[in-house]
């Protein structure tokens, strides 16, 4: 009966001292070496331990010990097959490397330990591809607005000749033609703005409110100049006195041609 | 005698995985600058979080931060970058640094970081960080000299005109002890 406790005893502290012993075990010279912490361990006791240890294990584990010759006196090949067979039993992978004297690191933090919560660290496809539509489509806005403000420009110059008394026909024209283009590029540039992905979630802050905002001034604007100005142009053409509310197409044309530069102007510079 | 080794060897396992020190970053300011010809631009966040684990004289240090948190005070601005720096598909800009234990008792640690961003991997060599230690508590401060070239960012560009390749980051960051 004492012998069997005793028996079931060693089993225990077999196993519990498997786990570290285990780790030592490692590859080298297509020999299995155990190194069985002799940096702090006496010879004596050394011995002693692995003594018992391997008593603990044979009576633990007969199957395994077969491995070797079977012997009475312990052998070091049998102790190390024993600490190897242990470890893969528990499926420990073995080092690779020397183990040193020094005791395992802890894990690295990693980012699951930062508590971010996973909508902020998961990448998004579909939203990345939402992104490039719109920057995509916004750089064509700012080009197209770039290339608007030329002939805008242009058709304001042109207007103090194809006004008043002393106008042809064709400086009219002329005026008449750089308004159209403008109006074309002007609503193309627009329809990029208009038409660009939204990102939910977004509130507009910063220079580009005033930018978003002046798009109330020149946006009616560019739409009531060419009416005006088609009003009086066939005023004109008719040999009248530009009258009525035709009269105040060049204000509203100044007006308009102001906040788009302004537009342009403040999301290029800062203020 | 054998009793002491065994209970020598059963403590062995539990003191092996155990941390000297733990940090975790409690306050950070980040923010990158960029230049373009008509343009300074700063973008802040204080959304970054991280921790740092100490053991046999290393500290392992990780922090990272939602592109999305960085706020240039222009939404749009804001919207650009993001897709620039692929912040949708890449959310997180990650550091990890590697930094002896005994460097915390100089003014001045020199870290190599390694640096995700983009979808990339950069590494940045000696980096001088500025570290005050007071009770639990260390504030340190720097500037990584990050580029738009290491992380493969086409460099945005308004009226035509690219800004520059620098975009330094500046750091200021407050770690405590646990």
């Amino acid at each position: 009966m004492r012998k069997a406790l005793r028996r079931r005893i060693a089993l225990a502290c077999a196993c519990l001292v498997a786990a570290p012993i285990s780790s030592f075990a490692q590859a080298s010279s297509n020999t299995m070496e155990v190194r069985p912490l002799a940096a702090f361990l006496d010879k004596a006791a050394t011995e002693s331990f692995q003594r018992d240890f391997a008593n603990a294990v044979a009576l633990a584990f007969p199957v395994p010990f077969s491995i070797g010759e079977p012997t009475e006196t312990f052998e070091p090949a049998r102790f190390e097959k024993a600490a190897i067979f242990l470890a893969q039993a528990r499926g420990t992978p073995q080092p690779a490397s020397p183990p040193s004297n020094a005791s395992p690191n802890p894990p690295a933090p990693s980012l699951g330990d930062l508590g971010f919560p996973a909508a902020q660290t998961q990448g998004n496809a579909q939203e990345q591809a939402r992104l490039d539509r719109r920057t995509h489509m916004l750089k064509i806005h700012q080009r197209l607005g770039l290339i608007t403000a030329v002939p805008m420009l242009a058709t304001v110059l042109s207007g103090g000749f194809a006004g008043g008394r002393s106008t042809s026909s064709s400086s009219r024209d002329l005026h008449a033609a750089l308004g159209s283009v403008t109006t074309g590029l002007y609503f193309t540039t627009a329809y990029y703005s208009i038409f660009a992905p939204r990102v939910p979630g977004t509130h507009a802050r910063g220079p580009i409110r005033l930018h978003k905002t002046l798009a109330w001034i020149h946006g009616p604007g560019m739409i009531l100049t060419p009416i005006l100005g088609a009003m009086a142009f066939d005023q004109k053409s008719r040999g009248e006195k530009v009258h009525g509310i035709a009269s105040a197409h060049g204000a509203v044309a100044v007006v308009t041609a102001g906040a788009f530069g302004l537009a342009i102007a403040s999301v290029s510079f800062k203020f | 005698m054998n009793a002491k080794l065994l209970s020598l060897l059963l403590l062995l396992p539990p003191l092996g995985h155990a941390a000297d020190a733990q940090w975790v970053l409690q306050q950070s300011t980040l923010s990158y600058h960029v230049s373009h010809p008509l343009h300074q631009t700063e973008g802040v966040s204080h959304a970054a979080k991280g921790k740092g684990v100490c053991h046999n004289g290393q500290c392992d240090f990780l922090i990272a931060v939602p592109i999305k948190s960085f706020d240039s005070g222009d939404s749009n601005r804001d919207l650009h970058m993001l897709q620039a720096t692929r912040g949708a598909q890449f959310p997180l800009v990650v550091v990890r640094t590697r930094v002896p234990e005994a460097a915390f008792k100089s003014p001045t640690i020199h870290a190599d970081l390694e640096i995700e961003f983009a979808g990339q991997t950069a590494q940045y060599k000696q980096v001088p960080f500025q570290l005050t230690i007071q009770g639990n508590q260390a504030h340190l401060s720097g500037t990584i000299p990050a580029t738009l070239a290491d992380f493969k960012i086409d460099p945005p560009s308004l009226l035509g005109m690219a800004v520059k390749n620098d975009i330094p980051v500046r750091v200021d960051m407050k770690w405590q002890a646990q």
